[in-house]
């Protein structure tokens, strides 16, 4: 009885640090940073993992140009544009690293930097 | 070479019996490399086939148990068609056997559910290390603490598992 007490100690070990491992890793990895680019030259650059409340931030360009960039906790978005197109409204957030967001005809490119990558599909 | 003794007899049965074995290894590994995880790594496998491997080990030989381990993989990784995973299973199987090999001898046969749980994390931690080869160290690491816990629990599982078949298979075969 007491060496399966001793095992089960051990083992609750190891699970509780496997779990707090992993609470852990989940965490790390919204630190991302997005960098907002207008015309190839970088405007902004935020911490999503910092920003407690949601806020936006306006973009004006050349020919009336706008874009109103949507921030949140551990996201980023294109809230609105004047562009024809809408590509950039419908891309959706952005909340890692990979494919950035870009709105082609208002010149704005937004990607994060650092944290984990999304892949859209892995061929072996 | 007389075929008819009673020694013949026992080897062609306990011949028999490893491939009854190999073939329920083999079923176990297919099923579960059915079983999608939510680990980006392909070939990296939850380790339910230990489970023959933990009940030869007890009942039988580790030659027996490293017989059909083998034998599983390498017929199992066939069968699946990668040769990925070929690696992955091999390193979690080796390891995971050395370790309940290991430490069945140091509990002399008792607390099986806390061999079978060490067989779990060092078959993980096996597929981990081929896995650091092939993909760098950096991003695989973020996976070990779900490795962890999942080689736990299915270790204890698989071990629960493997009790009630040594059981079982002790009141099918009261004579051997």
């Amino acid at each position: 009885m007491k060496r399966n007490l001793i095992l089960g100690m051990i083992t609750l070990t190891l699970l509780a640090a496997g779990i707090f491992g992993c609470i852990f890793i989940g965490q790390a990895q919204h630190g991302s940073v997005a960098v907002i680019y207008q015309n190839g030259q970088e405007v902004r650059r935020i911490d999503l993992s910092a920003v407690t409340a949601a806020y936006t931030m306006t973009l004006n360009g050349e020919d009336d140009a706008e874009n109103v960039i949507f921030i949140e906790h551990g996201a980023i978005s294109m809230h609105m544009a004047s562009c024809p197109d809408k590509l950039c409204m419908k891309r959706g957030k952005l909340t890692g690293s990979g494919l950035p967001l870009v709105c082609l005809p208002n010149h704005i490119v937004i990607e994060i930097q650092g944290g984990n990558a999304e892949f859209d599909a892995v061929a072996y | 070479m007389n075929t008819n003794t009673a020694a013949s007899h026992g080897r062609i049965r306990h011949l028999v019996m490893l491939s009854l074995m190999t073939a329920i290894a083999l079923t176990l590994f297919l099923v579960e490399a059915q079983i999608p995880l939510p680990i980006g790594i392909a070939g990296i496998k939850l380790g339910l086939a230990n489970l023959v491997t933990l009940f030869l080990l007890i009942r039988y030989s580790a030659k027996d148990a490293a017989a059909v381990l083998l034998m599983r993989i390498v017929l199992g990784n066939l069968f699946t068609g990668q040769m990925v995973s070929f690696l992955y299973s091999l390193a979690g199987g080796m390891l995971s056997l050395t370790a309940m090999l290991l430490l069945c001898r140091l509990l002399k046969g008792k607390s099986i559910w806390f061999v079978s749980v060490m067989g779990g994390i060092c078959h993980n931690l096996g597929q981990m290390l081929v896995a650091m080869y092939f993909l760098g160290m950096g991003g695989v690491l973020y996976y070990l603490p779900f490795l962890l816990v999942s080689g736990i629990l299915m270790g204890f599982l698989v071990g629960v598992a493997t009790q009630g078949f040594l059981t079982a298979w002790k009141k099918l075969h009261k004579h051997e």
